[in-house]
């Protein structure tokens, strides 16, 4: 049998992309070896100098809010992504064609948005006084269904396929939605899965949302949960570095690990669901490299 | 006809208006005419007509912080204190509205501008001299006067500190007014120093620099060869920040958190921390103590931990550390030794105390948006009068079974938490020390009788110890904001540098330059400034 000869280059280039994953993937196993690190003045490393679950204790101290949390989270950032995805993509396809007659208008309209917004203050009170979304769970949803980089990512991609492609359909009798939901959206998964990935993340570490708009301890996220939690140790530890406060407990030793552990536990669902999105995000995030 | 019909309907309603109002201004000329002592009679029978008259419900909503927000037990601590008020004379018709905040500036912000309700609210992390200028909060002499529950119990000096140009804007917390600051270190170590106890107290308390610097320098070396590591530090800045040395004994005017300002008490005038003798000579020792690998080298990127005391026996330490304390020596020794687990030695910072003009804890005010100005004034009673000490402990403690057991001395267990005020991590909190009178809470297992004692006797209420004689008074920053923002701006460049030592041998240089620098930015502007509105407060 005639071995595969294997050239110096391709060693150079294997050698190079292991060195590459191991930047990346070294910091994530440190992240989460530094949440069982019990020493009050720990190198974080991959070895543990003393084994602790107690910041994984203080992060779950009530579990059934961490849990709520998860569940609020989980409910807002699915339902938010699904919802986005439907309302993005309409758009983006309906901007995407050159014959629509108010193409020009809407997407000065969506481009407006990415250069200047409300602030604060202006959508507090839409979102609170008029639409009234403040302690609701809409308030998770509603508000950001839209995202214009997402729209013009999807615009850009639809505007890639080719024309025949329209005009065999329409040739074939398709009318236009039969031809938006059952020839182009098929077409289109790797780009509506990068931009569903990118919506998901962002509402599953949003924090800011619930900080702003919720004072019902039920519809609290997860993020917000751990921040609060994060926020008061921080803050806590810094009387007792100040030397303002004395006699806290053990608990409040050590803060660097309380945050690990919290980066632990609100990463790691999404380590579980990159994988499913991986192929269709490679693909995705080489939208428009190719001109021609 | 019908316009007709239509004038004579309005003037007959216009002169029928007329009429009722002419009996209105004629019925106290009746009533002149009658004798003193049925004019008495008939004014006590409406005021008990009055009296017994209930009046309309009203909610009234109170904003505050406890860094968490709303939790799992607010409304059911919300729930009993509405119980409670229904039974309460005078209360009967009021609800409260529980508003705790995480994010408290920025919640009160939006607030405001979307014309949330906001009744009473506490002023910690909000500048109360800038909304009482935007009109945000109400002046409180009126209602105070219509309501002396209020500040009946509070101590006439401290009232004075929620003052602006004479007018109350808020009821300061009350609570421990003046920090108490200890040297503590384990006795074990310091029993190797070849140091009385007497020697170190004596100097600390006559701020002896030399003594006590020599003194320092020899324990750190004695605890080296004691423990035979070369990883015990000092920790740095023992000296040179302004509350561990030379402000203790002086009020320290912290304008806008980083340009530290004090009112020297000898020379009446408002001077510059940064231009302190004091301080600049603590800023060289630190340095020479740096050359010499005495400082803990890394300190301004790298703290050894943040647990001083609690991680003192560690291979790499600190050797001695100030900090906060309460009560005498004794009890200090007895609260360090608890909570650290090894026999202490302290060194108490202060014998006598100055109270400073400014109360770190806040106050309670009122908004300017509210409808109910009168019953935003009882509910701020709640928080600052023992006779309704038990709505003020519900607020402050949750709900008995829950948050507390009663000890049945008067005094409580809780059970979420202890030594600090509930947080996150616990069903429900309220921090006692910005919202009300703290001494009508009830004991608990991190404040006895002795420690409460101390503080209102020895602290707050001590005729020995010095009021700031700026006690009321508001610095205007406006004319001079942008030489403060240049001076916050060298703060942040040369400040941990100086403290730390970190400027080792070069330290002249650059506290010469730091001092140039401050000048240039406009110092001297600020003070001349300061001053000038000093001497208008004194009448000078």
């Amino acid at each position: 049998m005639k071995k595969k000869k294997i050239s110096a280059g391709q060693i150079a280039l294997h050698v190079f992309f292991i060195l590459l994953c191991i930047c990346y993937i070294y910091p994530l196993l440190i992240l989460v070896t530094a949440s069982f690190e019990g020493a009050s003045n720990p190198q974080f490393s991959l070895r543990i100098q003393e084994f602790t679950l107690d910041a994984y204790r203080q992060v779950f101290a009530n579990p059934a809010k961490i849990l709520k949390g998860y569940g609020v989270t989980a409910f807002y950032s699915v339902s938010a992504t699904f919802g986005s995805l439907v309302v993005m993509t309409l758009f983006a396809y309906a901007i995407s064609k050159r014959d629509f007659k108010y193409r020009n208008v809407l997407t000065f309209l969506l481009f407006f948005t990415t250069l200047f917004n409300g602030g604060l203050v202006p959508t507090y009170l839409v979102n609170s006084k008029l639409l009234h979304l403040n302690n609701t769970i809409w308030i998770y949803i509603l508000p950001s269904l839209m995202n214009a980089w997402n729209v013009i990512v999807l615009r850009t991609f639809f505007q890639g396929l080719p024309d025949s492609l329209y005009e065999a359909a329409r040739i074939d009798g398709a009318s236009e939605l039969r031809i938006c939901f059952q020839i182009v959206i098929p077409l289109a998964t790797p780009a509506l899965a990068s931009v569903g990935f990118l919506a998901f993340i962002n509402h599953w570490n949003d924090w800011y949302t619930c900080s702003i708009y919720v004072r019902e301890p039920d519809l609290y996220s997860l993020q917000y949960i751990l921040k609060v939690i994060l926020d008061d140790v921080a803050y806590l530890q810094e009387m007792l570095a100040n030397g303002t406060i004395a006699g806290l407990e053990e608990s409040l030793k050590n803060l660097e690990s309380l945050r690990f552990a919290m980066a632990v536990v609100l990463a790691g669902p999404m380590l579980f669901v990159f994988p499913f999105f991986q192929k269709y995000f490679a693909k995705g995030l080489t939208i428009g490299s190719v001109k021609g | 006809m019908h316009k007709k019909i239509l004038a004579l309907l309005c003037a007959t309603t216009m002169t029928l208006s007329l009429v009722a109002c002419g009996n209105d201004t004629t019925a106290p000329k009746e009533s002149e005419s009658t004798s003193t002592a049925s004019q008495e009679e008939k004014t006590s029978v409406e005021a008990s007509e009055e009296k017994e008259e209930p009046k309309d419900p009203v909610e009234i909503t109170y904003w505050y912080k406890n860094n968490v927000g709303v939790q799992e037990y607010t409304d059911e601590v919300e729930a009993k204190i509405n119980e409670i008020l229904a039974q309460t004379e005078g209360y009967e018709h009021i609800t409260l509205k529980l508003h705790p905040c995480k994010d408290y500036a920025t919640d009160i912000a939006l607030a405001q501008s979307s014309g949330e309700q906001i009744d009473v609210l506490s002023t910690v992390n909000l500048s109360w001299t800038a909304e009482a200028v935007n009109g945000s909060i109400l002046p409180l002499d009126d209602l105070i006067a219509g309501n002396p529950e209020i500040t009946e119990e509070l101590p006439e000096w401290f009232t004075t500190l929620g003052t602006m140009d004479g007018v109350t804007y808020i009821i300061p917390n009350y609570q421990q007014m003046a920090n108490q600051y200890f040297w503590v270190t384990p006795t074990e170590w310091f029993e190797q120093s070849g140091y009385t106890y007497e020697e170190v107290q004596n100097a600390l308390l006559d701020r002896d620099f030399d003594k006590l610097a020599q003194f320092t320098e020899d324990y750190v070396l004695a605890v080296r060869e004691y423990t035979g590591k070369d990883t015990k530090w000092l920790y740095p800045s023992m000296f040179s920040y302004p509350y561990n040395w030379t402000d203790s004994s002086n009020s320290c005017y912290d304008v806008t958190s980083a340009e530290r300002f004090y009112y020297n008490l000898e020379t009446g005038k408002i001077e510059c921390t940064y231009l302190n003798e004091d301080i600049q000579n603590a800023w060289r020792k630190e340095a020479e103590w740096y050359v010499e690998g005495l400082n803990y080298p890394n300190q301004i990127v790298d703290k050894i931990t943040t647990n001083v005391l609690g991680d003192i026996f560690n291979d790499e330490s600190y050797v001695i550390f100030r900090a906060q304390g309460m009560g005498s020596v004794e009890m200090a020794e007895e609260q360090f030794e608890n909570s650290y687990g090894y026999d202490c030695t302290v060194f108490a910072m202060e014998d006598s105390f100055y109270i400073p003009e400014k109360n770190a804890a806040g106050g309670v005010a009122i908004s300017a948006t509210t409808e109910y100005p009168e019953d935003a004034a009882k509910v701020i009673a709640l928080l600052f009068n023992s006779k309704y000490e038990e709505i003020y402990n519900t607020l402050a403690y949750g709900i008995e079974g829950i948050h507390y057991e009663a000890n049945g001395d008067g005094t409580i267990k809780t059970l979420e938490f202890s030594g600090t005020q509930g947080g996150a991590d616990t069903t429900y909190c309220y921090w006692k020390w910005i919202g009300g009178n703290t001494f009508n809470a009830w004991l608990n297992q991190s404040m006895t009788q002795e420690q409460e004692d101390f503080i209102i006797n020895e602290i707050n209420e001590n005729d020995n110890n010095t009021l700031s004689p700026l006690m009321g008074m508001t610095l205007d920053t406006s004319n001079v904001e942008n030489e403060l923002a240049q001076i916050k701006t060298l703060h942040t460049e040369y400040i941990n540098s100086l403290r730390y030592g970190i400027y080792g041998e070069e330290v002249d240089k650059y506290i010469d330059e730091f001092v140039d620098k401050l000048e240039a930015a406009g110092l001297q502007k600020v003070l001349d400034d300061f001053n000038a509105q000093v001497d208008e407060f004194l009448g000078r």
